[in-house]
């Protein structure tokens, strides 16, 4: 018997470009970064009466696909298959599937038909998308409430690139940080910085201070970036 | 139900308690905070203890003072209609103020006091204070009170808050005129134990005795209920006294 | 994390060793140390605090926990940097924490257990607000508890001041009385049992007494939705009069489930604080000594399926009879029942009698004096195994008077007189 408190539900969605140029290093840290984030929102999960973790995870190439099929899953439930890297970077297809998503699930989307929680996206990308400007595409995201409602994250993998610096800027826009990650060797423990940072302030539920309090967003950012410098502190 | 047994025509006893708080500004804190927690407590079981009293109805009354003596309710009330209100703190420790509202209070109410005309049972008064009075002429005004006749018969007991020093004990122990009766510990079990003894008794008593009024039957009332209470405190281990 | 392993932090005469990290919170981290030829958490501020936060921190610490269900801080430390910290005794390997039993990770061993749980919460509080202090902010992290002894353990307790002093800290939501996320008050005593019936509630339906159908007026739950679900108008998911926020069918299943199976008079004492306490929180909200007295009555009258295990009451308050298992729809089993004073205790194997029953004066209402217990050699024979130290006279139907020692077993049979005291008398129905 499911005898517990019902919870509310908290969307992690990773969007992971697997173009060709992922391959090797990049997307092996990828796979590793996810097996890790599965156990450790579990178990954070036990320890938080506030939210359930929910997790989808869009990969993109030739085209967005949903990896296992899985439009959403709990996140104990999850099972990981290694995602392989090949062919273009067709980022606007990656937008389309998040924006189909990204609807109550009445309308056959994922967030819950009432008392949702803004959901945490992170975009993950080492360049180029193959389809430049995207201007439909991004329109039709910012015409959702629960896009511009959620925490976004991009990380750009070893990237020299401004356009698509400025292409993740924009995803972000207002409401997330977009994170350099100069070497690939690095990316397992940024991913997981940021998902399991983003988890935790935003299901923490803290109590509250007269003198107010920063926002979530802002706490978010805040703990990253600490998490971020010690990364730094122990390597160089 | 009792008052069927006790005859036609007879009105229930009224038992008096009388909370006496000082809420003067040396009482902020947590001091004030025991104590408006101590009369909430009281108040909840208070039906219990109601129950436990069952041939006296309990009024309760209470009078703050700080700068000057005021009375919470105009009139004594019955448990069901008496309702706590937080006490902030305030100004200095007027103790003779509120020893002459006391005095009037313990006036018969065909002269503007609180206490019956004929008869009735010994009133509880507890005074609860830090003991650092700012009147300092209160010993002359415990004096004029100590001559009422219900001041003598009247069960007195004070809850020693935080105090540490014996000049601030004795304000205490000069107000119930016997240093057993100050207590340190003031949980609501604690205070049930000493208003459940005392209306138990001081009723037990009071019928066993045919009349009561002020002066010489009440005096030897009072004494068979401090005899009485004596003997039930000692069985008390929890309480300090 | 602001400390490393085995960093050292010298405080003159002693010094404190860092061995590991133990936690994070929003406001401080927490790590193992070894301070004094022991043992301690060390938890030291991120930021740093104003004057007033550490003098109420010095003077709590000073003042001493209001009970052993207290990880009350111990001894203040100041950090060359500015920052305070504190040490306080590890929590034990036993204890989980109460979100684990939310999320159903952990369970209570039984019913019974879960009440005394509830009994020790009630019991802090009661002493800590004795002492003159409020907790300010009571939420579902505090709590720790044993989950096949009830204890109770009491966490971040440093924002426990004296009554109507404030340092800041409003609570958290979800668990905050209303006029305080109305931000009309500062917490005090009064917004400490709105959040204490909460916790209550929580404990017994695993639900949160505000979150029902009135969700579904909001697609996302922001500020503005939690103003008006907590604070400007919230309706209390069983309010008698106004269905309009009844638990989701479907969603809130253990709310659904539990409650209907709660005696009435904890129902009421809900009602009162969720409904009634809304306008009138100093005396509309049930009180601990209030709650104590429920939840005991609630335990008493506990009895165990003899079919599925399942605990449910025996309905002595109910408007019906309760004559059957609600879990297996088999017949509640006859037990025999012992009156005592107002008390009614079932006497089912494993139901204990406790100071508070024999002493009305009493403030011990967790502390066993005598079990119920089946004879080793007739499982059939049940008696009251006593711990006591003085004996009590008991007296059959026949009239027939026998002494049972202090530490001995009284025989549970119909219509036997224990006289446990000169003004207590006790009779098994």
């Amino acid at each position: 018997m499911n005898d517990r408190i019902a919870k509310q539900r908290l969307n992690v969605m990773i969007i992971v470009d697997c173009s060709k140029s992922m391959q090797g290093e990049r997307i092996a840290q990828v796979n590793g970064a996810l097996r890790d984030i599965k156990r450790q929102l579990s178990e954070m999960q036990d320890e938080n009466s506030n939210v359930d973790f929910y997790l989808t995870v869009i990969t993109f190439s030739n085209d967005a696909r949903l990896l296992n099929g899985d439009k959403t899953k709990a996140v104990q439930d999850f099972n990981f298959t290694d995602i392989r890297a090949a062919g273009w970077s067709n980022l606007h297809t990656a937008y389309i599937q998040l924006a189909d998503l990204l609807k109550k699930e009445s309308r056959g989307g994922i967030m819950p038909d009432f008392g949702g929680v803004a959901p945490i996206l992170l975009l993950m990308t080492d360049g180029h998308p193959t389809k430049w400007p995207m201007t439909e595409e991004t329109a039709a995201l910012k015409r959702l409430p629960w896009f511009n409602v959620a925490l976004k994250y991009g990380i750009a993998i070893e990237l020299n690139d401004k356009r698509t610096t400025d292409c993740l800027k924009e995803f972000v826009a207002g409401n997330g940080d977009v994170i350099e990650c100069y070497n690939a060797a690095l990316l397992k423990r940024i991913i997981k910085i940021i998902v399991l940072t983003a988890s935790k302030v935003k299901s923490r539920s803290s109590s509250v201070h007269a003198e107010g309090a920063q926002s979530v967003v802002a706490e978010v950012k805040q703990e990253v970036q600490q998490a971020l410098s010690e990364v730094d502190d122990w390597e160089w | 139900m009792q008052d069927r047994m006790l005859g036609e025509g007879i009105a229930r006893q009224e038992l008096n308690l009388l909370f006496v708080i000082d809420n003067s500004g040396s009482m902020e804190g947590e001091k004030l905070g025991a104590v408006n927690n101590a009369i909430r407590d009281v108040m909840s079981i208070m039906p219990e203890i109601q129950e436990d009293t069952s041939d006296a109805t309990i009024k309760i009354s209470a009078l703050k003072f700080s700068d000057k003596a005021e009375w919470i309710y105009a009139e004594p009330q019955s448990v069901e209609n008496f309702k706590w209100k937080d006490l902030g703190s305030e100004g200095g420790t007027n103790l003779s103020g509120a020893y002459d509202e006391l005095a009037k209070w313990l006036t018969k109410k065909s002269n503007g006091g609180q206490m019956p005309d004929i008869g009735g049972v010994a009133p509880i008064i507890i005074l609860m204070t830090d003991g650092l009075p700012t009147s300092y002429d209160w010993r002359d005004h415990l004096e004029s009170l100590k001559k009422k006749g219900w001041f003598k018969v009247a069960l007195k007991y004070a809850l020693a808050i935080e105090i540490d020093t014996e000049e601030a004990m004795d304000v205490l122990k000069k107000f119930t005129g016997n240093p057993e009766t100050v207590l340190k510990v003031y949980t609501a079990e604690a205070l049930r134990k000493v208003i459940n003894v005392i209306a138990v008794t001081a009723s037990k008593v009071k019928s066993n005795s045919a009349s009561v009024g002020v002066g010489g039957d009440a005096a030897t009332n009072n004494e068979m209920a401090q005899a009485e209470i004596a003997e039930k405190l000692d069985e008390i281990d929890d309480v300090e006294w | 994390m602001l400390f490393n392993k085995n960093d050292e932090i010298d405080l003159g005469d002693k010094k404190v060793v860092i061995r590991e990290p133990l936690g994070e919170g929003g406001q401080g981290e927490v790590y193992l140390v070894d301070y004094d030829g022991g043992k301690y958490a060390l938890k030291v501020y991120k930021n740093e605090e104003s004057s007033d936060f550490r003098y109420n921190l010095k003077n709590n610490i000073e003042k001493g926990s209001p009970s052993e269900h207290f990880l009350w801080p111990k001894k203040l430390i100041d950090f060359d940097d500015g920052r305070i910290g504190y040490l306080m005794d590890v929590r034990p390997k036993n204890f989980v924490s109460f979100v684990s039993y939310l999320t159903g990770k952990n369970t209570f061993a039984s019913r019974e257990v879960m009440l005394s749980w509830c009994i020790n919460l009630c019991t802090a509080f009661k002493k800590l607000h004795e002492m003159g202090y409020s907790y300010q902010d009571l939420n579902d992290g505090s709590f720790f508890l044993g989950p096949d002894t009830g204890a109770l353990l009491i966490c971040d307790n440093d924002n426990v001041t004296a009554d109507k002093k404030n340092l800041g800290i409003l609570g958290k939501m979800r668990y905050m009385a209303p006029e305080i996320v109305r931000n009309e008050m500062m917490p005090d005593v009064h917004s400490d049992r709105f959040s204490l019936g909460v916790i209550l509630f929580m404990a017994l339906c695993l639900g949160n007494p505000y979150e029902g159908e009135r969700l579904k007026n909001y697609d996302i739950i922001d500020e503005k939705a939690e103003y008006e679900l907590y604070g400007s108008n919230p309706i209390f998911v069983y309010h008698k009069t106004d269905k309009s926020n009844r638990p989701i069918r479907g969603y809130h299943s253990s709310v659904l489930r539990r409650w209907a199976y709660i005696p009435l008079y904890v129902k009421e004492a809900f009602h009162r604080t969720f409904v009634d306490g809304l306008s009138d929180r100093e005396n509309g909200r049930t009180t601990e000594i209030e709650w104590l007295r429920l939840l005991m009555r609630y335990r008493d009258e506990l009895v165990r399926c003899p079919h599925c295990g399942y605990e449910f009451i025996y309905g002595f308050g109910e408007k019906a009879p309760v004559d059957k298992c609600p879990n297996c729809g088999k017949p509640k089993k006859e037990v025999c029942v012992l009156e005592l004073g107002k008390h009614k205790i079932v006497l089912d194997i494993g139901k204990k009698l406790t100071a508070a029953h024999l002493d009305k004066f009493s403030a011990e209402y967790n502390r066993a004096v005598a079990t119920v217990i089946a004879n080793k050699n007739n499982p059939s024979l049940w008696g009251v195994k006593l711990d006591l130290s003085s004996p009590v006279a008991i007296k059959d139907a026949n009239g027939v008077e026998k002494t049972i020692p202090g530490n001995g077993v009284i025989p549970i049979v119909r219509n036997l007189k224990i006289q446990f005291s000169e003004n207590l008398i006790g009779g098994i129905k």
